[in-house]
C-alpha cells in the first residue's frame, strides 16, 4: 500500500496506517520525521553519544513491532519517547555493572569554534547530569516539556498521568535544576 | 502584569522558535533574575543534543526495516518448523501404527481361524467330531485322515500287492 499521496503531507497516523498496509516507504518516513528529537531526547536521558544511532535504531525497531499497541490517543512522537525512554533504562541496567565514559572523538571541541562547541558540551554534560538526578517522571516531564515542547496534555497521556500533575512536575524540575546549575 | 509562572510556561515555545517574547513579557524578562535563570535553563535544554553527529536517518530506517523482514522471515521459519515436524510425528505415528496393526493380524494362529460361518450348518455329531479333531495331536485327527495299512483287511491287502506288483 502506497503513502496515501494529498496535498498536505500525511500525518503521522496516515503514516502508521499505510506503514500498517505494507508501505515500507511509510516507515522510513517516521524515522526520518522523528529519528533526530529521539536521538535528543535520548541524550537528555544520559545517552552516550556513542550508542545514539543504535539507540534510535532500536527505538524504531521496537516501536514498529508493536506497531498495534499505539492507538493514537497520545501523539506518535510522544509514543516513540516512551519506548526510546524504556529501551535506555534497560541499556542502563544492563550496563550498570561495567559502565565507563570512554572520551570519543565526538566529546572533543569541534575544531570550527573548539572554546564555544566545548563550553556548549560542558552547559550540556551539566544539566543531563543535573538531570539524572531528578525522579525518572519530573525528568522524563521536564524534557517532553522544555526540550521537545509538547503541551501537558500529551505529557499526561504519554506518561499516564493528569495534565495538572504533569504541570507541577515540570515546575518542581524547573526549581530543582535552577538550584543545582546555578 | 505577567507572572513568573506564566513566563515559565511560555519559555518552551519561545526557546524553540515556536514563538515570541512579548513586549511586556520581554520587560518582565529583563527585569527578573529568577526569569532569567530558568530562561537559560530551556534554552540550554532545548540544545540538549544538538551535537549529537548527524545520524543518516535513511540509513537507520533501512537498517530497521531490514531487521523487521529478518524477524518476519525467522518467524515463518519458525512456524514452518513446527508444521514439519508435526507432519513427521504424525507420519511416524501412522507407520508405527500400521505395522502394530498388520503384525496382530499375523500372529493369529491358524488353528484358531475357525470359519464360524460354516460351524453354523453343522448338527451336533459333526460339531463333536470336529472338537475331537481339534483336542487331537496334529496328524492324528479323525478328518480328511488317510487310512494306514494296519486299518486293511486282507482282501483289501492282497488287492494291494496285485496292484504294486502290475
Amino acid at each position: 500500500m502506497p503513502v496515501p499521496a494529498s496535498p498536505t503531507p500525511p500525518d503521522d497516523a496516515d503514516l502508521v496506517r499505510a506503514y500498517q498496509g505494507g508501505s515500507e516507504a511509510a516507515a522510513t518516513e517516521l524515522v526520518r520525521r522523528h529519528g533526530a528529537p529521539v536521538a535528543r531526547f535520548l541524550v537528555g536521558l544520559g545517552a552516550d553519544y556513542a550508542d545514539i544511532d543504535d539507540l534510535v535504531q532500536e527505538t524504531f525497531f521496537r516501536a514498529f513491532r508493536r506497531i498495534a499497541g499505539w492507538r493514537g490517543d497520545a501523539g506518535f512522537r510522544s509514543w516513540i519517547f516512551t519506548i526510546a525512554s524504556n529501551l535506555l533504562k534497560d541499556e542502563h541496567r544492563r550496563r550498570k555493572a561495567r559502565r565507563s565514559v570512554p572520551l570519543e572523538d565526538h566529546d572533543l571541541p569541534s575544531r570550527d569554534n573548539p572554546e564555544s562547541a566545548f563550553a556548549l558540551r560542558e552547559t550540556e554534560r551539566r544539566l543531563v547530569a543535573a538531570l539524572q538526578t531528578l525522579p525518572r517522571l519530573q525528568r522524563e516531564v521536564f524534557l517532553l516539556r522544555a526540550q521537545q515542547g509538547i503541551e501537558y496534555p500529551e505529557i499526561a497521556t504519554t506518561l499516564g498521568t493528569t495534565a495538572g500533575a504533569a504541570r507541577v512536575h515540570f515546575h518542581h524540575a524547573v526549581k530543582r535544576l535552577k538550584e543545582m546549575i546555578a | 502584569m505577567t507572572s513568573c509562572e506564566e513566563m515559565l510556561e511560555r519559555m518552551p515555545a519561545v526557546a524553540m522558535g515556536d514563538a515570541q517574547w512579548t513586549e511586556e513579557e520581554a520587560l518582565h524578562l529583563a527585569g527578573c533574575a529568577s526569569c532569567q535563570a530558568e530562561w537559560s535553563l530551556i534554552r540550554n535544554a532545548v540544545a540538549v543534543g544538538s551535537q549529537v553527529p548527524m545520524l543518516d536517518l535513511e540509513k537507520t530506517g533501512a537498517a530497521v526495516l531490514a531487521r523487521l523482514r529478518a524477524e518476519r522471515q525467522a518467524s515463518r521459519w519458525r512456524r514452518a518448523g513446527w508444521l514439519t515436524g508435526l507432519a513427521a510425528a504424525a507420519a511416524v505415528a501412522l507407520v508405527v501404527w500400521s505395522r502394530v496393526s498388520h503384525h496382530t493380524q499375523r500372529t493369529v494362529p491358524e488353528a484358531f481361524r475357525i470359519p464360524v460361518a460354516e460351524l453354523d450348518s453343522l448338527d451336533n455329531g459333526e460339531l463333536e467330531s470336529v472338537l475331537q479333531d481339534l483336542d487331537a495331536p496334529i496328524g492324528a485327527g479323525t478328518l480328511n485322515s488317510t487310512p494306514g495299512l494296519g486299518d486293511l483287511d486282507d482282501v483289501q491287502l492282497e488287492r494291494l500287492l496285485r496292484s504294486l506288483e502290475g
